[in-house]
């Protein structure tokens, strides 16, 4: 045999053989197999749900939150800043609902993150600082630093017809809680005859005025 | 070079057949599902203001536009002149979960320039009270005007073109699986008159 010839067939491809088809078959329905049973993201990353009923003191993973009352109105008078001295009215395509609260932090300093979740799951996060603009009140992205409580409100933007079994949620940090974090979740026992309560002692204007 | 004995024998080997009949199946099916034919581009549809358009995560209803010399709720600043187009949009959160208008509102509504490119508002403020634009709540219809600084070149025209983005819900989204709302492609454009208000010295 020549040199030439023996450096193609050096090159050739391989022979075809079934059994090679089957080895492919076996390993395209183990990687079907183990995808179907891998677990979602969302299973994967979902967080530890802790309930709790009612007002009062609750507790997760680096917080406590004491939840004392709540209420709704259809908007705030609010004292205007030295860039618009005037005071105003803050409104709200929904209602606004305050939380009034007294948090903890255990071990660490950071933030209690609040949102309220509708019975058809929507959620609806806390307003920002600026939203009502009430230094020392409003408690969004308020740092706690352990040993030392802050008191204060969370207050949320809602249509006036969800407020009906609405349940606080509570969480360490501003971002939604990592997998295995704590998600404790609070329901206000607001049934309908509650959320019309609710409603009809909703002030058209409340004064957060100082 | 290959002889005629060679160019059989990789003809019969049954690995180049294989290939060749996937090639053949992948150029037949193409052909079949019109993969060869000229690519048509659907036109946007075009609407007035004043049209709802729902687009996945946002659901935007642009209202007016015009040109004015001060931000809405500002002032004139004499120190350094400038023009804003606004353009004043209801909009609604249609996803489960409140975001920040400054996400995707400024993402997806956005101006044309005249030389069809996007272009995304600076600032966007609450119609009611002039505030910065904060979370966007679900099921929430919100008056937002979005700002647009001009350029100190900027002439006049008594309409403007602006387009709408589609943002759907991708179960896996990202690598790791997570779920995300993901902008699209143009789904909607606006052509707007738009009022020049340079002349005023009080904001609307």
């Amino acid at each position: 045999m020549s040199a030439p010839a023996a450096a193609r067939t050096a090159w050739r491809l391989p022979r075809w053989r079934w059994r090679d088809a089957l080895w492919i078959l076996l390993a395209l329905i183990a990687v079907v197999a183990l995808r179907k049973g891998e677990s979602s993201y969302e299973q994967r990353d979902t967080p530890l749900v802790q309930h709790a009923q009612g007002l009062g003191r609750v507790e997760g993973r680096n917080f406590a939150v004491d939840v004392t009352g709540f209420k709704a109105a259809h908007a705030y008078l609010l004292k205007g800043d030295y860039s618009h001295p005037e005071d105003y009215l803050l409104r709200t395509p929904g209602v606004w609902l305050s939380v009034v609260a007294k948090v903890e932090a255990r071990d660490q300093s950071g933030y209690v993150g609040a949102q309220l979740l509708t019975r058809d799951g929507l959620t609806y996060v806390a307003s920002s600082q600026d939203r009502p603009k009430l230094k020392g009140i409003n408690l969004r992205e308020r740092v706690v630093v352990p040993g030392l409580p802050e008191s204060g409100a969370w207050f949320f933007e809602v249509p006036a017809d969800r407020l009906q079994g609405a349940h606080l949620q509570f969480y360490w940090g501003n971002g939604l809680p990592r997998g295995g974090d704590s998600l404790v979740d609070v329901d206000l026992g607001i049934d309908a005859a509650r959320a019309r309560k609710l409603m009809a002692e909703a002030k058209p204007v409340l004064d957060l005025r100082p | 070079m290959a002889n005629k004995d060679e160019l059989v024998q990789t003809a019969r080997n049954p690995w180049w057949q294989g290939a060749a009949a996937v090639a053949l199946v992948a150029v037949v099916a193409t052909a079949a599902l019109g993969g060869f034919g000229q690519a048509k581009s659907k036109p946007l549809p075009e609407y007035k203001a004043g049209h709802r358009y729902q687009g996945g995560a946002l659901a935007v209803t642009p209202l007016r536009a015009w040109v004015a010399r001060y931000k809405p709720g500002g002032r004139i600043d004499a120190f350094n002149p400038k023009s804003y187009l606004v353009l004043q949009v209801e909009v609604e959160n249609r996803t489960p979960r409140s975001f920040s208008a400054f996400g995707y509102p400024q993402q997806d509504l956005i101006l044309v320039s005249s030389k069809r490119e996007p272009i995304q508002s600076d600032l966007l403020m609450r119609s009611d009270d002039h505030s910065v634009a904060g979370d966007l709540h679900p099921r929430l219809k919100q008056r937002i005007d979005l700002v647009w600084t001009l350029p100190k070149n900027y002439v006049y025209t008594p309409q403007a073109t602006f387009g709408v983005f589609a943002r759907a819900y991708k179960a896996k989204a990202y690598l790791n699986d997570e779920g995300a709302w993901v902008q699209g492609k143009p789904a909607a454009k606006y052509t707007m008159a738009v009022q020049d208000l340079r002349d005023r010295a009080v904001a609307p």
